[in-house]
């Protein structure tokens, strides 16, 4: 029965016709008895859920979306009021003070909280209803074995089953209640609005129920990327089964993108590549390619390539082809690095307004109106890494003043092993975009500890835009181009073939993401690397992998170390307490310039500050077999309410060739545990999703074995704290991180920054 | 790295090793028709001629490396690279201005040439001989060859 022929039969019978039957729901003090009541003066109102349990509301309602809709029975008019932010609206939104039954009214949420909706008959008596508000929470995600068992997931990877989760606790009013969930093409509200038919991608929906108890995942389908790079998708819980997005429904995908589905980002794209190799002059060597169906695709983004020094501007052809066939133009040039950074820089930024300025000359003209000089990416290797970020700099400052493109048209910076020559006031991203791609096994600019020069996370921590890493265990520094020397350090070396597969894909990433809005395929960063290993990475592959939103970005921080250096106060002002070892912030250096262990030196290792005037700084405890420690802050009360965001984030590092790591001896997990203000703790152990890697055990520079600290960004869903919990996200007291056996390493030493709520 | 403590490590890292700069090869002056700035030093000299040397060098000491690696001198300035043959031994560099019968060449401490300045590279200088570097003959002077531009140093 559509809505429709429920409101053409007079009588409005709720939305659930094989599990409704009217209820009374409450009444108002004065009333006669309850079993008179409905007979008598209250108002009948219909619903699905049982008595005595209150109507989850989801904020964000749009139109009858994300309402819940109520049967109002008898005859006559009815005085409608509501505590707590709620309302009652009419079939076009208008909100209601009064109603005349019989009629199909929708409750919505206009925040969090609890309350009542009474529906009054003007006889001192009424019907009540209970209700409570709470912010949408993700629909699918993965089943895991540790707690909660659930991982809510905005991201797949292609071929990946998408799993509906619907918590019990959260939805207790449903408990029961039949559905059909559907995954759909994503579409905006406006196409939503439009058209709400549900058509899911795999044809019939799946059906299901919300049993008592536990979560139980529901398997929805394993969608795919078809050709694309990413593709997009919403799901939705049609919980009338009426076959349209509308009240009652739930939905993942609501004025935002459901969830998003990456493709294969180190196979070849869709599109043919054609290439030509051209010269302006000394230092003006080019490589292009281009997709070859480039016109009908309309002006393009330029990735521009700058190779380090003793490369060659044509050892880039895996990356140039690769780029162009998912539809980018892209240059490499002859990079003049051997006098320097300042040398490399310019012929970065020379070598990009020459091509702007004479695109006639790829091609026989191929290029012509077909380049968005608006839309820049800039990758550099090595010296050319440091010499793409340089040159940003210098375009910022107005140092250099090109013809054909200007500093904000550099949408974004991608530096591979990169060295850091110049003071960070000079080699700063600032806000771009900014990717670090490295080796563990560089034999050239290493990572280690002996010199400022070659720890190319000072410039990730410089820059303030959004940043993301991957330090490759075992990939070498000239095994990102095609023919330098291999110089590599270290063992279970990947070599070019595969270090090269990861390249493409974490460029290929990034690129779409910053020069064609694809947003979601940061979630491979985003995301540790063990609970997310992008298509077709070798199963030994190993990446430690970093993200860190712009600082503009209005992230929560709890601690970031930045400010506060006692080890019990929080930077934020809060109070931090830690029954670890060893507990010390401090600048992330390594003072002795060695790699072997010393408890003169508790921040071995650390490579994110190499100079005075660096400004990184984090925190670093340990803990033996046997203990159960934890690192906790106090929430501030400007972030006790975290529902503006949707993840805790923190980097954590195992510190490498400490006594405790190594007798702990392999990638380790650990527990987060949220405390609310009533006391309500619910904790998400990480280790089945995020795994902090061992060291690469790496030779040299002191005894022991290990080589840089490699911190790796762990962000955990918020709403997975509230599973099978009560806890109330909008009341935080603490963040507690747990460690020892029960959390997935019996011993261990750690290093800790940015522990903050993000989105 | 301070002045003394690189004398003290280059003192070492010589005592008795050959020096990895073996001789020079042939030299041969130009004129520039047009002067172009050296971006091989800090100060960007202008170049309006000088001499295109043939260095033998140790083929190892020869390949280019990312980080931080020894700036190759000709008397207290680094030397502007042309070209070089590694497994040949062979690097192809230009000194600006005169040259008289002897120079010194030799490795220098890591840092990139851009940012040496002339009190650098008198410093350097003044390291490599108090460490023991020989100034090398210089071949005889081949006659000057007029060159265009910078771009017709790379024909030398």
């Amino acid at each position: 029965m559509s809505r429709r022929d429920r409101a053409t039969i007079g009588r409005v019978v709720g939305l659930h016709s094989r599990v409704l039957a009217p209820l009374l729901l409450g009444s108002l003090l004065g009333c006669p008895p309850p079993e008179d009541s409905a007979t008598v003066c209250a108002p009948e109102v219909e619903t699905y859920a049982p008595e005595g349990v209150p109507i989850t509301l989801e904020t964000g309602a749009v139109g009858l979306v994300r309402t819940h809709a109520v049967g109002l029975g008898g005859s006559g008019r009815l005085v409608v009021s509501a505590s707590g932010p709620f309302e009652v609206v009419n079939a076009a939104g208008e909100a209601l003070t009064e109603v005349e039954a019989p009629a199909e009214v929708y409750l919505r949420a206009t925040g969090r909280g609890e309350g009542r909706v009474i529906f009054s008959a003007g006889k001192g008596c009424g019907t009540v209803v209970d209700v409570r508000g709470v912010a949408p929470a993700p629909l699918v995600g993965r089943p895991r074995t540790l707690s909660p068992g659930w991982q809510s997931a905005t991201s797949f990877l292609d071929g990946e089953a998408v799993m509906l989760g619907l918590d019990p606790a959260r939805y207790p009013d449903r408990i029961g209640l039949p559905f059909d969930a559907f995954l759909v093409a994503h579409r905006s509200a406006e196409a939503w609005a439009a058209d709400a038919e549900l058509v899911g991608v795999a044809g019939t929906p799946v059906e299901g129920v919300i049993e008592e108890g536990e979560l139980i995942p529901l398997e929805l389908g394993a969608p795919s990327a078809g050709e694309a790079a990413l593709a997009e998708y919403d799901v939705v819980v049609d919980q009338d089964r009426d076959g349209l997005l509308g009240p009652d429904d739930l939905i993942q995908g609501f004025g935002a993108v459901g969830f998003s589905v990456i493709g294969d980002l180190t196979a070849p794209g869709p599109h043919v590549v054609e290439t030509d190799d051209v010269s302006g002059g000394r230092f003006l060597g080019e490589r292009v390619w281009w997709p070859a169906d480039l016109a009908a695709l309309g002006p393009r983004p330029l990735v521009v390539i700058s190779h380090g020094n003793g490369h060659e501007y044509i050892w880039y052809d895996y990356l140039g082809e690769h780029l162009a066939s998912w539809g980018f133009v892209v240059m490499a040039h002859e990079n003049n690095t051997e006098p320097g950074i300042e040398t490399a820089s310019t012929t970065t930024l020379t070598n990009t307004d020459w091509l702007l300025g004479h695109l006639d000359e790829p091609g026989g003209g191929a290029l012509v109106g077909l380049v968005d000089s608006t839309r820049i990416a800039w990758i550099g290797h090595s010296r050319g890494g440091e010499g793409v970020v340089r040159a940003l700099d210098r375009l910022v400052d107005g140092e250099f003043v090109p013809d054909n493109y200007a500093a904000e048209d550099i949408r974004g910076l991608a530096s591979i092993a990169p060295t850091v020559f110049l003071p960070l006031e000079q080699s700063d991203p600032h806000d771009r975009p900014y990717l670090l791609l490295a080796g563990t096994a560089d034999g050239d600019v290493t990572g280690g500890v002996d010199s400022p020069i070659v720890q190319f996370f000072r410039i990730w921590e410089k820059g303030t835009g959004p940043k993301a890493a991957a330090y490759v265990h075992g990939a070498s520094h000239n095994d990102f181009n095609c023919c330098g020397m291999q110089e590599g350090q270290g063992p279970s070396l990947i070599g070019r073939e595969e270090a090269q597969v990861v390249a493409r894909a974490y460029l290929l990433a990034t690129a779409r993401a910053w020069l064609d809005g694809e947003d979601a395929l940061l979630d491979l960063f985003r995301n540790e690397y063990s609970g997310f290993v992008p298509l077709s990475f070798a199963s030994t592959d190993l990446v430690a992998t970093g993200w860190r939103n712009a600082a503009t970005a209005g992230d929560g921080v709890l601690d970031d170390f930045q400010a506060e250096p006692d080890t019990d106060v929080s930077s934020a002002g809060t109070a931090v307490e830690c029954t670890a070892d060893g507990l010390l912030e401090d600048q992330l250096r390594d003072r002795d310039k060695e790699l072997g262990w010393s408890d003169d030196d508790p921040m071995n290792a650390m490579t994110h500050n190499g100079v005075p005037g660096d400004e990184a700084r984090g925190t670093v405890f340990s803990w033996s077999e046997g203990s159960a420690p934890f690192w906790a802050v106090e929430v501030p009360e400007t972030l006790a309410d975290s529902t503006g965001w949707t993840t805790l984030s923190l980097s954590v590092a195992q510190r490498s060739r400490h006594p405790e790591t190594d007798n702990w001896g392999g990638a380790m997990g650990f527990g987060v545990t949220l405390v609310d203000e009533a006391g309500v703790e619910s904790t998400v152990d990480v280790a089945d999703h995020a795994l902090v890697p061992f060291p690469y055990p790496r030779l040299g520079s002191g005894t022991g074995r290990g080589w840089a600290n490699e911190f790796v960004t762990v962000r955990v869903n918020l709403a997975d704290f509230t599973v099978g919990s009560a806890l109330d996200l909008g009341r935080l007291a603490e963040v507690r991180l747990e460690f020892g056996e029960a959390h997935g390493a019996a011993s261990g030493a750690v290093g800790l920054d940015s522990v903050e709520f993000a989105r | 790295m301070n002045w003394f403590a690189f004398v003290l490590l280059l003192q070492a890292a010589t005592a008795g090793e050959p020096s990895p700069v073996r001789g020079i090869l042939s030299a041969t002056p130009f004129s520039l028709g047009a002067a172009y700035r050296s971006d091989w030093s800090a100060e960007h000299p202008e170049v309006r001629g000088g001499t295109v040397l043939v260095v033998d060098v140790d083929p190892a000491w020869l390949v280019l490396r990312n980080g931080p690696q020894p700036v190759l001198y000709v008397g207290a300035s680094p030397a502007e690279v042309l070209r070089r043959d590694v497994e040949a031994g062979r690097i192809v560099v230009v000194v600006p201005g005169p040259l008289g019968r002897e120079v010194a060449v030799y490795f220098g401490a890591e840092t990139l040439p851009e940012t040496v300045t002339a009190a650098e590279g008198e410093r350097q200088l003044a390291a490599a001989l108090a460490a023991g570097t020989v100034p090398l003959p210089v071949p005889a002077i081949a006659p000057t060859r007029l060159v265009i531009d910078r771009a017709g140093l790379d024909g030398l």
